[in-house]
């Protein structure tokens, strides 16, 4: 399969950091979103505020995003030429199936429209908007009707998480070009970084608890397959013998923190596969709100506080929650204990700053993700 | 000549005449207001080093000056080409742009309306001969940012008027006319040289194996690689990889959702399972060892597309 290196006599269009940082966006927003409808979709109830955190994440990065690609352009102004047809004579709109570009433009339109709705809902679910467009809102996305516009939303997440990679394929670049597998590596890298930022944004809401472990074992599997398909892209340039350029020098140092940050992932998906993990007290995510006691509490030891709290939320969570490491009382469904629900107060500092267990992982996978971009799209220069 | 729209026109160019006075360059210039080369200190010969937005005219030059002692170099000490945009029949720049700004002429030429532009780079991305620039400068209309490249002058066309390059070549190298005529020419011409034993010398891009025939083609001197022109093998459209790029991404999608239900479905197993072991309840620190082996479970389906 190793025949003739491919030749490429091309400049580059000098794609660099607003595209750096639009792809990274694009693959939390799209990956967020199908994670969280997903987690709707097939997991169960107390699975419901880790995917309400999923969709408060997938809407900010969607909103940046159409303004670093705007600002990307020598006309920036002239965005509106890729929807409306400025061309005489010509349709009014301007439409390419052929052109991954185009048909980007109106895919990140529509799943806009998708992450803000869900958006909405999730803050309607969770009382924090009441007003009357919020419970109308709840009404109309309850049941099947609601699972299948979260289920169209997630496939236009994915689109947009994916077809940056096949608007770089669909050129005559070096590296870009001589590969098929950029789409689906951006795909899974965008769905790998998603897991672990709902898992880390779920440290600020304790009633996440219960999904730490399944987002855990997601993480896995996505840096299993996001390392796939590194290794199938490899595969690919060097039979083009175009791999210098983009994993040589330099660049080796980002290939390098990309495997540090899936390393753990994959390890773990070779000794555990895709069973729940083994030390659920690793994925402890503990609130960032602490109890008060009639006596001071100790602010250097919030986990004993923490933990109280946890018994407390623990006892109204669903049956059949993940391997959380705390003796729950068999679901009883009585919100009321014997003893009130205890005060809480906004927690010092020191418990607004996760752990560094619960913020480590996930910082990998960030920087690991965000190089992982740079080193493909910023190489070819 | 009458310059009929509707017809094909082109350019054949014969480097094997060019004589590399760069007339091209400045006629092309002069009549489309272009700033003038900013290499000053260039190496050899060869000082505006590449075609872009203000280069639309470009000649190559290539020193391979024999040894002396070796021989007189039967017109191959210097590979002399004017460069320029191919207007390739079938365009991977026109293919690609999501404005529709680039367009085909009524004289079949490959046009960037530069009120339509927005500067996206597409275009840069495909063009396989690095033939497109963007503005760094404001343009004869007053824009910066859009993409520019030679327009086969098609105002001179709309005027009758030839284009400025092949207008003021010296030598004929830059021949223009009906694209059909100028084939003829070629093929006459490359079995003129062929007698006179120039047997280096070929053809490129005037027939359909590279991008379905471009409309500025060449006589060449040389393999198409010395003048930094992909041979028919490589000569691809970026659209190639539409059906592989999104099926690669929709096999990932696949992949990640039987991963994640299969997953969902553990933890539903692990969960029955403890609940049917110990019917007090979940007691979670002793039920690691539940189950199946570790050993068997991989990522479903674990190679990539």
């Amino acid at each position: 399969m190793i025949g003739e290196p491919a030749q490429h006599f091309v400049s580059d269009p000098h794609w660099a950091w607003y595209i750096v940082f639009y792809f990274f966006f694009a693959g939390i927003a799209g990956g967020s979103y199908a994670i969280s409808t997903l987690l709707r979709w097939r997991g169960n109830a107390a699975d419901e505020p880790a995917a309400r955190v999923g969709y408060y994440l997938a809407l900010p990065p969607v909103l940046v995003a159409p303004i670093l690609l705007i600002l990307d352009l020598g006309q920036p102004l002239r965005f509106w030429h890729m929807i409306i047809s400025t061309t005489p004579d010509s349709g009014p709109f301007m439409f390419k199936v052929w052109a991954p570009m185009s048909v980007g433009v109106y895919g990140l339109l529509a799943f806009t429209f998708f992450a803000a709705v869900s958006f909405v809902h999730a803050l309607a679910l969770d009382g924090v908007l009441r007003i009357r467009l919020a419970t109308q809102l709840t009404r109309w996305l309850e049941g099947n009707r609601g699972l299948m516009f979260h289920a169209v939303g997630a496939v236009l997440g994915l689109f947009i998480a994916g077809y940056t990679g096949v608007l770089l394929s669909v050129s005559n670049q070096p590296v870009w070009s001589d590969t098929w597998v950029l789409g689906a590596l951006f795909l899974a890298s965008g769905l790998t970084i998603s897991a672990a930022l709902i898992q880390f944004f779920g440290y600020y809401r304790a009633d996440t608890q219960p999904s730490a472990g399944i987002l855990t074992v997601f993480e896995r599997l996505f840096a299993g397959l996001e390392v796939v398909m590194i290794l199938v892209f490899a595969f690919t340039v060097v039979a083009a013998g175009t791999a210098s350029i983009v994993f040589g020098g330099p660049w080796a140092l980002l290939w390098f923190v990309v495997f540090l940050g899936t390393a753990p992932g994959v390890i773990a998906l070779f000794t555990r596969g895709l069973n729940p993990p083994a030390h659920p007290e690793w994925w402890d995510l503990r609130p960032a709100r602490v109890p008060i006691e009639s006596s001071t509490p100790s602010v250097e030891d919030p986990a004993a506080t923490a933990d109280e709290a946890d018994r407390a939320e623990g006892a109204r969570d669903a049956p059949g929650t993940d391997d959380s490491g705390e003796s729950a009382a068999p679901a009883t469904a009585t919100a009321t204990s014997t003893r009130t629900e205890p005060e809480t107060r906004r927690a010092p500092l020191s418990a607004w700053l996760p752990p560094w267990r619960a913020a480590l992982f996930p910082a990998m996978v960030v920087i690991a993700v965000f190089s992982l971009r740079v080193a493909v799209i910023i190489s070819i220069h | 000549m009458e310059i009929t729209p509707g017809t094909t026109y082109g350019f054949f160019t014969d480097t094997s005449v060019c004589i590399g006075c760069k007339a091209c360059e400045v006629a092309c210039k002069t009549w489309n207001q272009l700033d003038s080369a900013d290499q000053f200190f260039g190496d050899g010969y060869d000082n505006t080093a590449e075609l872009n937005d203000q280069n639309w005219r470009y000649v190559q030059f290539h020193d391979e000056v024999p040894d002396a002692a070796t021989s007189q170099g039967n017109g191959a000490a210097f590979l002399m080409m004017s460069d320029v945009c191919k207007h390739c029949s079938t365009a991977s720049c026109l293919e690609v742009c999501p404005t529709g700004a680039i367009i085909r002429t009524e004289f079949d030429s490959v046009f960037i309306q530069s009120d339509v532009c927005n500067g996206c780079r597409s275009c840069m991305a495909a063009c396989p001969y690095d033939v497109i620039g963007t503005a760094n400068v404001p343009n004869q209309y007053g824009t910066m940012g859009v993409a520019q490249k030679c327009t086969l002058c098609y105002d001179r066309l709309q005027d009758n008027m030839e284009p400025a390059c092949s207008k003021a070549c010296p030598t004929e190298s830059i021949q223009f006319g009906p694209l059909d005529e100028l084939r003829n020419r070629a093929t006459q011409r490359l079995e003129t040289l062929h007698q006179q034993g120039v047997t280096q010398a070929n053809l490129y891009g005037h027939d359909e194996t590279v991008y379905g025939g471009l409309n500025a083609f060449f006589l060449l001197m040389d393999e198409p690689e010395k003048y930094r022109l992909p041979n028919a093998a490589n000569a691809k459209m970026p659209s190639r990889n539409n059906v592989g790029g999104y099926l690669g991404a929709l096999g990932a999608a696949v992949l990640a959702f039987f991963g994640g239900l299969l997953a969902l479905r553990r933890r539903q197993e692990k969960v029955e399972e403890e609940a049917a072991s110990t019917p007090s309840g979940a007691d979670g620190a002793s039920s690691n060892n539940g189950g199946a082996p570790a050993a068997t479970e991989t990522t479903p389906g674990g190679e990539g597309q």
